[in-house]
């Protein structure tokens, strides 16, 4: 609530908003374990229904006339609102594992699902999957094999399946909505057209092939672990254009084409010293990822336009390119990599969708972290963490509204170089100013987003128990910690990891918005 | 024994309670149908219920898009001149206009499909409602004469417009089919006059309401004969309209979404202005106010005067977010039956009535300069009502006549131009990508 304080300030406001949940689930599950000679056989089976009801009541209350007087419905203007989603579902699910001596294990299930947000023209869904698990340092012909090379443990698992991911409530169906109309001094109520859906809609299929293996050796000092993935989603749920002159304002949620999401993650850790007075942990974390748009599912579709793209639109979806990749149209150029320009001085950018160029993913396309934990005495601990991606980018529309011809508020525009020409170097740079300046996004601000950073880094002291002994404490810590404390990045803006519009889909522009802050904590813990 | 006997109950109940979950799973057909209190689904439109509602519909639609059109309408055109730092704004003003901006299907395009897709669908469902007497109902009239302007709307503003996902429509089909909406609206309408003239007693009102409506399809038929080129069409339609008719769109401060756009684009952080426009220099016309403070809104037109059409000028009261727009009026006929009519004695005397409503002295035209003053003229008395891109666009395709801003962009450093060689707004992506009998 923010009340008027100063008479010439605005008049205040009481904003309510009361989110209500009734989440409604039934489980049954049963288990039949079974033992023939060697084979451990376990049959499990269920059901599981969920209801999921979720609403929001607000009311705002606008122009506060008596300070002390602050109720809604007694406030200069008052309006209401309420929203409300329901998604509903049963699901069925059995599986078999046979285990063999305990060391393999063979798994297969089978799970079938219906849901309230399905489309009228589509039933349930069913998702099989398998898995394979073999503990070879427990296989008695190896391990003598394993134990020469210091395997203490190895493990390798495989496992094939398929999972879905439901529509939103209510994607199905076509509706109409009521609005209010003004109607001379009056105000009425209208029908008009709300969601396009769709009765054919059915659950998003993601289908994963993950290989892997689990080693620990040299007395289980070093650990590593070791996933390749590959999975491919069909029927993607994706929200596309409806076509206005159909007469809805909206997109349609509709299953499309093809994803697959491909890359390896390994992790490796390590106890890399182990002294009474020294310790050193150390865990790396390695993931790749490589995305790619296989098909529309739509014939002929070759490019989709994500929607939220505000200040012009420099992703797309294309097919054989990853999702939501930056296509920017280049500027005319010369021989000499100088801008051409028009008589009038401006850069000139080709028309048409075919004149982009792709300049790059805007996820990740690498990430990794690594993980350090020193102990010195048992009594202090260092702990350390780096962060990096890369392979991706981000638009920097801060930077290139800042250069606009309107503004002439960047660096570029302002060197002077660039705009008292000495040589022919600086006619170059003169000439981009025009590109700078132009309205026509360049392919310079769609710029890598690579960088390191120092996440965290925390010092913790225990205090020894003597010490504890006029108090009534059973432990006690204290503990500095820092967190976004450096970053290493070519980023000409801030923070590369910033997204203004990271509630839209693959939508990612740095457009004012607030780096990761720099946050320093300290902390006592005390254990009575 | 015992424990042998309670692990079979306990196995049966176990089972049973798995057999009543499935089973409960299984026979709850209807747990799976949620229902959103905030929809109809489309099957349940039709709903006598409804008829009120549905009426209304290309009312809301119609009132809704038109404001925000008529800004954006007033930058692309010589209305306003944008200095904003937002991209698109200054693209708008400059006239370099891409399928991909957002701007585009967000307050011009879709808007108005919605709108005109309310008045046919309202249109349809109404007759099927009402049965036998749609056909002297007014509420279908008023349904097809906002379906009509809103065909006006888009074959005044896009270069091409697809009806329905169909192929693209050029602007003088838009147009006809325009007229084919309003002879229909009219034909409904009158036959409700002599309905209701047949009753005893009369109802004034409702006669009232009628003619109205009559009236509205009439210049809405002959702004789309005008625009093409069909002048005696045009004159007949005209003719028949009463000189103090007027008509318009309403707007509210009971909502934000009731609220008029040019109002609120105005007056919030907007960036548009008179200046470097032609209206800038008629200062001294009460019909093109501007304010002179603060400075930083100079220029601007806004309170507390405001635009000749819009409602409380009449009042004298302060631009506001309720004020109306005029539509439709029998000012509107009178100009187009001067248009159509030409450089005649009865059209220099229109001009300097106008002139006169502009507190300026009159004139001994003939011939071009006549036109060029009726131009003039008519640019004064519809400022910023969503009338000028129409007339630019018929100006410079029947009478050779251009009056888009062209040249150097003012105050550009960085080389911009007017892009001349566009009109008219292209189709959205969204419309290009969604619609297959759109070409790429």
């Amino acid at each position: 609530m923010y009340k008027r304080q100063d008479p010439d300030a605005a008049t205040g406001a009481n904003l309510r908003r009361t989110p209500t949940r009734d989440l409604l689930t039934l489980d049954y599950a049963g288990i039949v374990n079974k033992t023939v000679g060697r084979y451990a056989l376990t049959t499990t089976f269920g059901s599981q229904i969920v209801s999921d009801q979720s609403s929001v009541l607000s009311a705002t209350g606008i122009g506060i006339g008596a300070p002390d007087v602050t109720l809604v419905n007694l406030l200069q203007r008052s309006v209401g609102g309420e929203s409300f989603s329901e998604n509903n579902s049963v699901g069925y699910f059995v599986q078999q594992q046979v285990g063999w001596n305990d060391r393999l294990f063979l798994t297969g299930a089978v799970r079938a699902d219906d849901h309230s947000s399905f489309g009228t023209n589509f039933d349930l869904i069913v998702y099989p999957k398998f898995s394979v698990s073999y503990v070879l340092s427990d296989e008695p012909a190896l391990q003598e094999r394993l134990r020469s090379l210091k395997v203490n443990t190895f493990k390798f698992r495989s496992a094939w399946g398929q999972a879905g991911r439901a529509p939103g409530a209510f994607s199905a169906p076509q509706t109409y909505t009521v609005d209010r109309v003004t109607l001379g001094t009056a105000t009425g109520s209208a029908i008009r057209t709300a969601a396009f859906g769709n009765p054919d809609l059915k659950p998003e299929r993601g289908e994963e092939l993950e290989v892997g293996a689990d080693i620990a050796m040299f007395d289980e000092r070093i650990g590593i672990d070791f996933t390749y993935y590959n999975k491919k989603t069909t029927d993607m749920l994706q929200a596309v254009s409806v076509p206005p002159s159909s007469g809805f304002i909206s997109t349609q949620l509709t299953n499309l084409g093809a994803v697959r999401n491909s890359g390896i993650e390994l992790g490796l850790t390590g106890k890399v010293i182990q002294r009474s007075n020294l310790s050193w942990d150390s865990r790396l974390n390695i993931a790749t990822n490589t995305n790619e748009l296989l098909s529309f599912g739509i014939p002929g579709r070759i490019v989709e336009t994500p929607g939220g793209q505000a200040y012009g639109s420099v992703q797309q979806h294309r097919v054989g390119f990853p999702l939501g990749g930056y296509w920017v149209t280049p500027p005319l150029r010369a021989p000499d990599g100088s801008a051409l320009l028009t008589t009038t001085g401006a850069a000139q950018f080709p028309l048409g969708d075919t004149a982009r160029r792709y300049i790059g993913p805007s996820t990740p396309t690498l990430e990794w972290n690594w993980a350090n934990t020193f102990t010195v005495f048992k009594y202090f601990r260092v702990y350390a963490l780096l962060d990096a991606k890369r392979g991706h980018y981000i638009f920097n529309l801060q930077e290139r509204n800042r250069c606009q011809a309107a503004n002439d508020n960047c660096a570029r525009v302002n060197d002077p170089r660039a705009r008292f020409p000495q040589t022919a170097a600086d006619t170059v740079l003169f000439k981009e100013l025009a590109v700078y300046r132009s309205t026509s996004v360049s392919p310079e601000w769609i710029e890598p987003a690579d960088f390191i950073k120092l996440r965290e880094l925390s010092i913790s002291m225990d205090l020894p128990q003597r010490l504890l002994r006029a108090t009534k404490a059973s432990t006690a810590s204290f503990t500095i910690s820092g967190r976004n404390l450096a970053i290493w990045s070519d980023y000409s803006g801030v923070d590369p990891e910033v997204n203004s519009y990271g509630g839209r889909n693959f939508v990612r522009v740095d457009a004012y918005a607030m780096p990761m802050m720099r946050r320093w904590t300290a902390a006592m813990n005390l254990t009575f | 024994m015992t424990t042998p006997i309670r692990s079979r109950r306990r196995r049966l109940a176990s089972l049973a309670l798995g057999v009543l979950a499935i089973g409960t799973a299984t026979a709850c057909n209807d747990f799976l149908q949620a229902e959103n209190p905030g929809a109809v689904e489309v099957q349940d439109v039709s709903n006598p219920a409804y008829v009120g509602l549905i009426a209304n519909g290309p009312i809301f639609g119609f009132q809704q898009a038109w404001t925000d059109m008529t800004y954006w309408n007033a930058q692309f055109t010589d209305e306003l001149f944008n200095r904003a730092v937002f991209v698109e704004e200054g693209q708008i003003d400059r006239r370099e206009l891409f399928s991909d901006m957002t701007y585009i299907n967000a307050f011009i395009y879709a808007p108005m499909q919605r709108a005109r897709f309310l008045g046919e669908d309202g249109a349809r469902r109404l007759k099927s409602l009402l049965g036998d007497t749609a056909t002297r109902d007014l509420r279908v009239a008023r349904a097809l004469a906002y379906e009509g302007y809103s065909y006006i709307a888009l074959g005044e503003t896009m270069c091409t417009t697809p009806i329905n996902v169909g192929r693209p429509k050029t602007s003088p089909e838009m147009f006809a089919d325009a007229i084919t909406r309003f002879q229909e609206a009219i034909t409904i309408a009158q036959a409700s006059r002599t309905f209701l003239s047949a009753q005893t007693p009369v109802n004034s009102n409702a006669l009232l309401a009628t003619d109205s409506v009559l009236n509205f399809a009439r210049v809405g038929a002959a702004r789309a004969a005008l625009n093409r080129n069909d002048r005696a069409q045009a004159s007949t339609f005209a003719s028949a309209v009463p000189a103090t008719f007027d008509f318009r769109a309403y707007y509210s401060d009971n909502t934000t979404g009731q609220r008029n756009r040019v109002f609120e684009r105005l007056t919030l952080g907007s960036n548009a202005f008179m200046l470097n426009t032609p209206f800038l220099a008629m200062a001294g016309d009460p019909r093109v106010p501007r304010a002179a403070a603060p400075a930083a809104r100079a220029n601007t037109p806004l309170a507390p005067s405001s635009y000749s059409t819009f409602s409380n000028t009449v009042a004298g009261a302060d631009f506001a977010p309720i004020m109306s727009v005029r539509l439709a009026s029998g000012l509107e006929a009178r100009y187009i039956v001067a248009e159509a009519a030409g450089p005649t004695q009865a059209t220099l005397a229109f001009v300097n009535e106008r002139r006169a409503a502009g507190l300026q002295a009159p004139v001994t035209f003939t011939g071009d300069e006549l036109m060029a003053e009726l131009r003039d003229q008519r640019s004064r008395d519809f400022y910023l009502d969503g009338h000028r891109l129409g007339d630019l666009r018929r100006y410079r395709q029947f009478y050779n006549v251009d009056l888009f801003p062209k040249g150097p962009y003012p105050g550009t450093t960085s080389g911009q131009v007017y892009n001349e060689s566009i009109t008219c707004w292209p189709l959205p992506i969204n419309e290009i990508n969604g619609n297959p009998n759109v070409g790429g």
